[in-house]
């Protein structure tokens, strides 16, 4: 397969593509070591923060960090959707999942085993607009309702708030209902061992619902009535008859109002010095030792960055941006921006490691929000206060800066390598092509060096260029050029021999004839030496005769004239006229068809191509066989055939015999030979576009089979 | 008596003449070399000009022979202080006379000037002259290769060359014979050549050439044949140099002669 050059440097321009390759090598390195960075830099801000924090002097202590139970103390989230009291749990939907299961562990008081299905609940509350909102969501196989003509409040299953204002007063509230519908609170006596005299307090309402299971109460306080400490229960009443309150579940009973938990909202105090601590992008958590965000500040969202975004472009550019980019798509991390930051929970937070940071100790995690979202990394770290762990900090970030970052570098590198690519390929095309075109030029100089007559025509100039082409140029040329001049110089030898040998062999036979002429009375021995010594030098003309015509042949064929001809009849005349008379008694056949085959060419010249072919069969025939003349008309091409039986010629001749002194005959031939003739035939063939080869015979008979193969004559009229 | 040795020397070159041009010269074993004494040359002077010695000898010799008388020179400056005191009534040049590779047509030139007529042969050793020869123009009348014949047909030119000078004269009392074929007219003892009118220039070999060709229109003249009647024993190959010369200066008048046709390389013969 011919490969050509500039195949080839398009090919090894392709190595270009292993740039992208580096790019993104370089381009994990680079996120190995900047997350490495970002974990150092992300435990930093977390110590820094425990730090700021446990220098505060009673910070915790104001903020119940100390001593918290987990049974009776609640916190307060804040409500993200309005609320309206329903009865029903739609509102509630986002935090549901987090709401807070009370059973067997919360009994506060009961007249016997707790069972399941004895009025467990799961609780929900939170703030907003000025309310606090609670959701109880009740399991009671038997609902009992307040009787309407019944005063007492504490004979139906019922809720019981026992709440501190804002002063320090401690109320205490229950809800009974009547029927499901609309609720309201009632304050209860002061006393703590009665409830009655109990008054209606409007401003706490609620909805009473019953469910399949239980029943749905949703109750609201304004903020107003609610301090820092809260505690509720719900009261079981399953016997219609009897009224006795069987189960009291949960944080606290409202008859010991020692044992009322606290109220613990977010922070503000943390808040604020995290928010002196900002770290943009970051997200800042506290945590206490029940695991309770105590605050939070900052955001994991980033801001919508427009970097892989191409506004304000015309289509052309932004078809290409997309082609890019679908490039670039099999090569980078996908990173998501959009996620969602999950708000303050109510449950304690989930968070690998946070037990181990209570225990004492600091690490990294991280963690995905959901299967294909973005990372999330943690640095975690205990928060002390006199060398007691009161919680932890929490430290979050995305890893989307560095993902970024990483993208954009094997971004750059694609773009950059497929600028190279362009700009490199396409230098190392057009060098190619210089490159190619100038050996090709290099090439054509040297064909055309030679002419079509096999001589060396006008050189062109060297290449004056200073690499290896140029000297393969000079090379060439000065090889072309020595080539020339020997040519020139045998042909030149060949003119010079001839001149300086023919005036003394003019003058020897001049000499002899004046001999002749001038002595009265011959002898007979003396004629004949005077015979011989003419004949002799007539010999030795001939031979420079031969080779004279033998050099300048080419230019003589030049100077002939070419005519359409019938060639089979031309030598019809010439076997019977020529060859037959002058090599009697040699046999000759001639194969003709009947047709005329026309030839364009010099006819003297064709006639002593076939005179040397002949002459050449003719020395080498085996006496009495017949050499057989063969002349057919073929596709385009006649063909000549001259057959001798007679010595073949070794295989590595039958080239070589149409060299020029080149002859293979025996030394025993008494006449002169300078094996030019088969070098004739070959130029005369040529001139006339076509070629000449020899064969041996194959068969039982051993012989020469000379083939001249001619082209037709593009006009076949004669004149 | 010229005419007598004209013919056997065409005699012999019938016997020796070969059809392959290369070896046809191996073939001289019964040369008959015939030359008489020619007292009837009355003391022409003819002048040679030859560089090489021992030929110059020879030559001069056998033309001394003919009864000529020979004024034998070695180089040009030489042969053209004798031209300036008296000019020969033929002259015969080497073209390559010493180091002067075309000395003879330097010679040529004065002698033109001094005789528009004066009779010039060219002796030369190499082929290619002729062309140059032909080419030049230098109005020589005959041009012959140095070789070992060249003694043999030199006398009958010489002979045929001062004939013509008597018949251009008017001092010939033989009659003018024309021959007419198409639009040549060829008187042969003036050895003059129209065609369509105008005078052609040809030298006598061409003129011998074309003769023999015209005598006998659509007859093929073998190259034997033609060496035969030039007087000449050259290679097929160079009477094809003469006709092809001969075809270039009938084309020099009428670009579309083609009266001269070759047969198929055995010959050419003439179409009206």
């Amino acid at each position: 397969m011919r490969i050509s050059l500039r195949l080839k440097l398009a090919l090894i321009s392709l190595l270009l593509l292993a740039i992208p390759y580096t790019g993104v090598r370089l381009a994990a390195i680079v996120q190995t070591s900047l997350l490495e960075s970002r974990k150092e830099a992300l435990m930093f801000s977390a110590r820094a923060v425990a730090q700021a924090l446990s220098g505060r002097q009673g910070l915790f202590d104001r903020e119940r960090f100390h001593s918290l139970d987990r049974q009776r103390d609640l916190y307060i989230l804040q409500l993200s959707s309005p609320m309206r009291l329903n009865g029903k749990v739609d509102d509630w939907q986002p935090h549901l999942n987090n709401a807070l299961v009370f059973g067997r562990d919360h009994v506060l008081d009961s007249s016997e085993e707790f069972k399941e299905g004895d009025a467990g609940f799961r609780y929900l509350s939170g703030i907003r607009e000025g309310y606090l909102y609670a959701l109880f969501v009740v399991d009671d196989d038997t609902q009992v309702f307040r009787d309407k003509n019944s005063l007492a409040l504490d004979r139906s299953d019922h809720l019981q708030i026992a709440v501190e204002d804002g002063d320090g007063n401690l109320n205490r509230y229950l809800i009974a209902a009547t029927e499901p519908g609309w609720v309201n609170g009632y304050h209860t006596s002061r006393d703590f061992d009665t409830i009655l005299p109990a008054r209606l307090e409007s401003r706490i309402q609620g909805v009473w619902e019953t469910t399949a299971s239980g029943y749905i109460l949703e109750i609201r306080i304004p903020l107003v009535l609610v301090g820092r400490r809260l505690a509720f229960a719900i009261a079981d009443v399953d016997n219609q008859r009897r009224r006795e309150i069987e189960t009291v579940i949960g944080t606290a009973s409202i008859n010991h109002p020692d044992k009322i938990g606290w109220l613990l909202p977010p922070s503000d105090d943390i808040e604020d010095i995290l928010a002196a601590l900002n770290r943009p992008q970051s997200k800042i958590q506290v945590v206490d030792s029940n695991r309770h965000v105590r605050a939070s500040y900052g955001s994991l969202v980033l801001e919508q960055d427009n970097n892989g975004q191409f506004p304000n472009q015309n289509r052309v550019l932004r078809q290409v941006n997309r082609l890019l980019s679908l490039i670039y798509s099999l090569f980078t991390e996908p990173l998501s921006t959009s996620f969602d930051d999950p708000g303050p929970q109510p449950s304690p937070l989930d968070l690998h490691g946070i037990e181990e940071a209570l225990g004492g100790a600091s690490l990294i995690t991280s963690y995905r929000i959901a299967d294909g979202e973005v990372e999330i990394m943690a640095a975690v770290t205990p928060l002390y206060e006199n060398n007691a762990i009161v919680g932890a900090v929490v430290v979050e970030q995305t890893t989307n800066s560095i993902l970024a970052l990483k993208n954009r570098v094997i971004e750059e590198s694609l773009g950059l390598t497929l600028l190279l690519l362009l700009f490199g390929g396409f230098g190392l095309l057009l060098f190619a092509f210089r490159i190619s075109s100038r050996i090709r030029q290099l090439r054509d100089q040297a064909s055309s060096a030679i002419g079509e007559n096999g001589t060396i025509e006008v050189l062109s100039p060297p290449s004056a260029a200073g690499d290896e082409i140029g000297d393969l140029s000079r090379t060439l040329h000065s090889m072309l050029s020595q080539l020339r001049e020997q040519v020139h110089y045998r042909e030149k030898m060949a003119d010079n021999l001839e001149h300086e040998m023919r005036t003394p062999l003019a003058s020897a036979s001049a000499s002899l004839k004046n001999l002749v002429e001038e002595m009265e009375e011959q002898p007979q021995h003396i004629h004949d030496y005077v015979t011989w010594a003419l004949r002799d030098i007539g010999r030795m003309e001939d031979l420079l005769t031969a080779i004279r015509d033998a050099t300048s042949l080419k230019n003589a064929l030049g100077r002939g004239d070419k005519e359409p001809f019938n060639l089979s009849e031309a030598i019809g005349v010439w076997l019977d006229f020529s060859w037959r008379t002058s090599f009697k008694p040699v046999l000759f056949s001639y194969n003709r068809e009947d047709t005329d085959i026309i030839v364009e060419g010099d006819p003297d010249r064709i006639r002593q191509m076939l005179d040397k072919v002949i002459e050449n069969a003719v020395a080498f025939h085996r006496p009495g066989t017949e050499i057989e003349i063969g002349l057919v008309q073929m596709r385009e091409k006649l063909q000549l055939t001259i057959v001798n039986q007679g010595p073949a010629i070794a295989e590595n001749m039958l080239e070589e015999i149409f060299s020029s002194m080149v002859s293979v005959r025996s030394s025993g031939d008494s006449r002169p030979h300078l094996g030019l003739g088969l070098y004739i035939v070959r130029t005369i063939a040529e001139y006339h576009g076509g070629r000449v080869s020899a064969e041996n015979l194959k068969g039982e008979t051993t012989g020469v089979r000379f083939v001249i193969d001619l082209p037709q004559a593009a006009d076949t009229t004669i004149l | 008596m010229m005419k007598n040795d004209s013919t056997i020397a065409g005699a012999f070159l019938i016997a020796g003449r070969s059809m392959l041009g290369l070896v046809c010269c191996c073939e001289f074993g019964s040369i008959e070399i015939l030359f008489r004494t020619g007292e009837a040359n009355m003391a022409y002077t003819i002048a040679l000009v030859e560089d090489d010695e021992r030929l110059r000898a020879n030559y001069s010799q056998a033309l001394k022979r003919q009864g000529y008388h020979v004024e034998s020179y070695s180089g040009r400056s030489e042969a053209q202080a004798a031209f300036a005191r008296q000019l020969p009534d033929l002259a015969i040049l080497d073209i390559m006379l010493g180091e002067e590779m075309e000395g003879g047509f330097e010679l040529c030139r004065e002698i033109r000037k001094a005789s528009p007529t004066l009779p010039i042969i060219f002796l030369t050793a190499r082929d290619s002259d002729l062309d140059k020869v032909s080419g030049l123009r230098l109005g020589a009348w005959d041009y012959l290769t140095k070789n070992t014949t060249t003694l043999d047909f030199l006398p009958v030119r010489i002979a045929t060359l001062f004939k013509m000078m008597e018949v251009l004269k008017g001092n010939s009392p033989q009659e003018e014979k024309v021959i007419h074929s198409g639009s040549l007219r060829l008187q042969e003892q003036r050895k003059e050549v129209f065609w369509k009118d105008a005078p052609l220039n040809l030298t006598l070999t061409e003129f011998w050439l074309l003769l023999s060709l015209v005598q006998h229109p659509g007859h093929v003249k073998s190259h034997a044949q033609l060496m035969e009647a030039a007087s000449v024993v050259v290679t097929n190959n160079a009477i094809a140099a003469h006709i092809r010369r001969i075809r270039e200066k009938f084309r020099e008048l009428d670009p579309l002669f083609d009266c001269i046709r070759a047969e198929y390389g055995m010959g050419y013969r003439w179409v009206e």
